[in-house]
């Protein structure tokens, strides 16, 4: 499984339990117990990796500088070694965040990356079509490319032909479902068969657009699908629309709400919680 | 306690005063509902026989409940002329449109006596600019020109706060000021600036590609099964090129270098599976299949004139004609972006936007049917059918959305699909047409359309209350075109018009043939004819003292003209502008406005400037109906719920009558009167039933 597979995951399960329980409070209130969440463990991280006493000593010596400043505006000669004192402080200040924001770094990636499974796409609305597309691995003979088949269940529908590309390596069918499910469409040539999930109508779930053998990298991108492994199918590709958060009659982008509301909650927090940032 | 009773007192004086002061608008009772179904082309013996089989039964019931009338047309009887007229309430003489084109007797090409050009706007560029190396930067941008005047009956609504909401009313492109919302129809360019111009693709180009008009045929290659492919955009005015140097070895002088501006374009990738005759698209961010004959969803695509900073949206549809064993791809002309318009289509620009959220993109250019792919071949008649109808399903539902949404004031709406249709499909069910083909999904055609229109009647009708008021009209009727004249070649055999070369007579447009010094009139646009009168035209030999006579020989000649081949009057009707028409616009338009016996229309080559040999030509075109004629024989439709009070109205009557459905008077020059009474009797069953 790997590295990259195991965290994978953990954390879709830690995010099936948490987002499951939340689901039914719909994608605004799942985000903003999400992002306060987050922005508290992030927090905690901050508090426990940083030197906090040095922060506030920073910051302290920062303020009386530009208190500095402001007294004494009509000598120059010192206002310019206040500014450099100023300025040298600041960098050592963010010095000291650099540490903790590249701890925080790896977590927030692999939230981020959960995230996007949960808001990023819409599941397909009924009678919607979507393009689906089978990309082999390069070495794939064209003969393996003309045998790609796939299964339709019942409730979805195969609107085209496949087109193959041999220019590219690939297979795309124009599929359409025609009614609400959760459906595992299989893919099979050469003597492999592999599966990819289709989401249909229904409620705010996770969405995984992207089943891919293409790496780590990619697997930890996509995590909602255990990698495909070894065969000459490299990724199994469903052109899901984007999805938008609803607030207040307009559609936000969901990392956009994040990073507002996680920033917005650690600011707002990190006085009750004694963190100095 | 007395600071709160204090208080109190102040908030009732300031209530009362509010009362009073409140303008009378705010305060005034919704206003009724008028809803007006501009249906361009819609013929009175059509709904007659229609209604009279049974297959128009919504349009029957509003007839008998109501009143069905003929409504006398402008002259000529020219789509952007007649709609005019019913916008403004005057002739041509009063808001200055007289054809789709207009003549420049002094244009900026010395070589060319006299020059076409669109009536309905115009353009103007960027007054002033400054360059930075190959850019050029606009310091106050273009803009464009409604050249309709007179004063549009919804202004006048405006000024008494009814509200009003016009869809794609022709010759109201850029829309002019509104009292609600409106989205302009004939005379609305496509992104290029031109009325719609279509792209085919194709690995075997037609031998006649070069002499496509209102399309262009590119030759692709089919490599790997790829075609690699380009949508050509509009010019990109932002960036100049030194052109290539005539003389070779590159540019000369700075002082002779001469500059040119490229079309934008955007390009595009098909991957083919010629096996399963399928192929997957990607043009910019959007990747899409289509099978042999499908059509695709509308595709946004974005010019960037200047990258990153300025951008410019349209929309078109893909239409794969077929993949094996020659490519061939249709694509739509690229349309004006409704939800973000690159020119002023929408009033408010983001009602624009509203009605994309509602009915997702729709055609913005100003006729959508594509008669020119019938007419050049790339369409089969049954692929201009299919296309006709997704049109017409574009405009049924925004319908509904409108009418959904009218709860005061006016609504207009109009239809194109007749109009086009049966410009195109006569040929396929008038068994005297010289150019008549049985296609068998074509016979009853025209039937459907009328059936579709009746049925949106219906929906119409069923949004009525009892003080509300339908009125189902039409810009003219139709008729076969079975021949083509061409009237510059009869002025030449009548003496009006020397050539300098007769030997070389049919081989040079715009008049270039012609000896001016020799000419005394000469025929631009559908019906018009000029006098080359001294002083106005700028190779004028006409005295102003013998401008009445060449008048006067004119009128006789033409109304004495006829065909030989069947003893036939080719005119029967000619208007002098000076003599019948009003208005402070008469020396736009021409002098006589030639009004053709039924069947009878201008040909194809002689409103340009062109002398062909012959003056009769038999219409074999796929351009087989038409109403540029005498107006009488091709008279519109006016059906209501209300009692029509003239037996022969005509359409600036009823330009009368709408303002008159909110008791506001005429303006005094308007030259129509009221032709719409009250309620018939039965009035109340009709909405009762719909209700």
């Amino acid at each position: 499984m790997g590295l990259a597979g195991a965290l994978n995951k953990a954390m879709t399960a830690l995010f099936a339990v948490a987002l499951g329980v939340l689901q039914p409070l719909g994608p605004v209130i799942g985000m903003t117990i999400v992002s306060l969440v987050v922005g508290v463990i992030m927090l905690w991280i901050f508090a426990m990796v940083s030197n906090q006493d040095a922060i506030r000593g920073l910051k302290d010596h920062i303020r009386g500088n530009l208190i500095a400043v402001r007294i004494y505006q009509d000598n120059i000669a010192l206002l310019l070694r206040l500014q450099g004192k100023i300025v040298g402080l600041t960098l050592r200040y963010m010095g000291h965040s650099l540490l903790p924001m590249i701890v925080m770094m790896g977590p927030v990636l692999l939230i981020l990356f959960q995230l996007n499974l949960w808001f990023a796409k819409a599941p397909l609305e009924i009678g919607q079509s979507a393009l689906l597309t089978v990309s082999l691995s390069a070495e794939a003979a064209p003969d393996v490319l003309r045998a790609v088949t796939f299964e339709v269940p019942e409730g979805v529908v195969s609107e085209t032909p496949p087109v193959r590309v041999a220019a590219r390596n690939e297979v795309v069918w124009r599929i359409r479902a025609d009614a609400p499910g959760d459906y595992r469409l299989v893919f099979t040539t050469g003597g492999e068969s592999h599966e990819k999930e289709l989401n249909v109508g229904g409620d705010w779930r996770s969405v995984s657009s992207l089943r891919t053998g293409r790496g780590v990298w990619e697997a930890l991108l996509y995590p909602g699908e255990s990698p495909l492994k070894g065969g000459v199918i490299e990724a199994i590709e469903i052109e899901y629309a984007d999805e938008t958060i609803p607030v207040f009659g307009f559609g936000i982008n969901w990392l956009v709400m994040f990073f507002v509301l996680s920033i917005a909650f650690g600011f707002a927090l990190k006085g009750p919680l004694g963190v100095e940032i | 306690m007395q600071m709160i009773i204090d208080k109190s007192r102040h908030f009732i004086l300031w209530a009362l005063l509010l009362t009073v002061l409140l303008p009378a608008p705010l305060m005034a009772e919704p206003a009724r509902k008028v809803i007006i179904m501009g249906v361009d082309g819609m013929d009175p013996i059509f709904v007659r026989k229609f209604v009279d089989a049974g297959v128009m039964p919504n349009t029957k019931r509003l007839i008998e409940t109501g009143d069905f009338k003929p409504l006398q047309t402008s002259m000529p009887p020219l789509s952007p002329t007649a709609w005019s007229t019913f916008i403004t309430g005057m002739d041509p003489g009063g808001h200055g449109i007289f054809d789709f084109v207009h003549r420049d007797p002094d244009p900026p090409n010395k070589r060319i006596a006299v020059m076409p050009y669109l009536s309905m706007s115009k353009a103007h560029g960027a007054e002033k600019t400054f360059e930075v190396g190959s850019w050029v930067i606009p310091l106050k941008g273009g803009s464009v020109e409604l050249m309709r005047k007179g004063t549009p009956f919804w202004e006048l609504l405006g000024e008494q706060s009814v509200e009003t909401t016009i869809f794609k009313m022709p010759a109201n492109f850029p829309p002019s000021k509104i009292h609600g919302r409106a989205i302009s129809g004939m005379g609305t360019p496509d992104i290029r600036g031109t009325p719609g111009t279509f792209s085919f693709y194709t690995t075997l180009l037609p031998a006649d590609a070069d002499d496509f008009t209102g399309g262009e045929a590119y030759p692709v290659e089919v490599r790997n099964d790829t075609v690699e492919a380009k949508l050509i955009g509009p010019e990109n005015s932002f960036r100049r090129f030194a052109k290539p140097s005539k003389k070779g070895g590159g540019a000369g002088s700075k002082d002779e270098i001469e500059y040119e501006f490229r079309d934008l374009e955007i390009p595009f990738t098909v991957y083919l599976d010629r096996e399963e005759a399928v192929a997957k698209f990607e043009v910019q961010d959007s990747e899409f299949v289509l099978e042999e004959g499908e059509w695709s969803d509308w595709v946004e695509v974005t010019f960037e004139p200047i990258p990153y900073l300025v951008k410019i949206s349209a929309i078109c549809r893909f239409y794969l004609q077929s993949v094996r064993p020659e490519f061939k791809l249709y694509v739509t002309p690229l349309q004006i972006n409704p939800a973000d318009p690159a020119m002023p289509i929408v009033e408010p620009e983001d009602w624009g936007h509203e009605l994309c959220e509602e009915l997702g993109f729709f055609y913005t250019q100003e006729l959508p049917e594509d008669t020119k792919a019938l007419s050049n071949g790339v369409f089969g008649p049954m692929e201009f059918w299919e296309q006709t109808q997704f049109v017409y399903a574009e405009s049924r539902k925004a319908l509904d959305h409108l009418l959904d949404n009218h709860e005061e004031g006016l609504l207009f709406f109009y239809f194109s699909t007749i109009d086009q249709n049966c410009h195109m499909l006569y040929r396929y069910f008038d068994v005297d047409h010289p150019g008549y083909e049985p296609v068998e999904g074509l016979r009853d055609s025209v039937q459907t359309l009328y059936e579709e229109i009746d049925e949106a009647i219906g929906r119409a009708m069923e949004s009525l209350d009892e003080d509300s008021t339908l009125i189902v009209m039409s810009d003219h009727g139709f008729a076969p075109f079975y021949w083509g004249v061409n009237l510059n070649t009869w002025l030449l055999e009548k003496g009006y018009v020397t050539l300098k070369d007769p030997s070389k007579q049919g081989r040079y447009p715009l008049f270039l043939n012609v000896d001016w010094e020799k000419t005394e009139a000469y025929a631009m646009g559908l019906n018009g004819v000029y006098v080359n009168l001294r002083g106005r035209e700028r190779e004028g030999v006409v005295a102003e003292g013998a401008y009445d006579d060449v008048l006067d020989r004119l009128e006789k000649d033409m109304l004495e003209f006829k065909d030989s081949r069947n003893g036939e009057n080719v005119i029967t009707l000619v208007v002098r502008t000076h003599r019948d028409f009003h208005g402070p616009y008469l020396d736009v338009g021409p002098d006589i406005i030639v009004g053709y016996n039924r069947g009878y229309r201008s040909s194809w080559d002689s409103p340009l400037g062109e002398f062909p040999k012959e003056i009769f030509e038999d219409n074999t075109e796929a351009w087989s109906g038409d109403h540029a004629m005498d107006y009488r024989h091709v008279p519109g439709v006016l059906i209501t719920n209300r009692t029509i009070t003239m037996d022969e109205p005509f359409l600036y009557d009823l330009t009368v009558a709408v303002l008159d459905e909110y008791g506001i008077a005429p303006l005094p020059e308007m030259i129509g009167s009221d032709c719409i009474g009250p309620a018939s009797g039965e009035k109340s069953s009709v909405a009762a039933e719909s209700n």
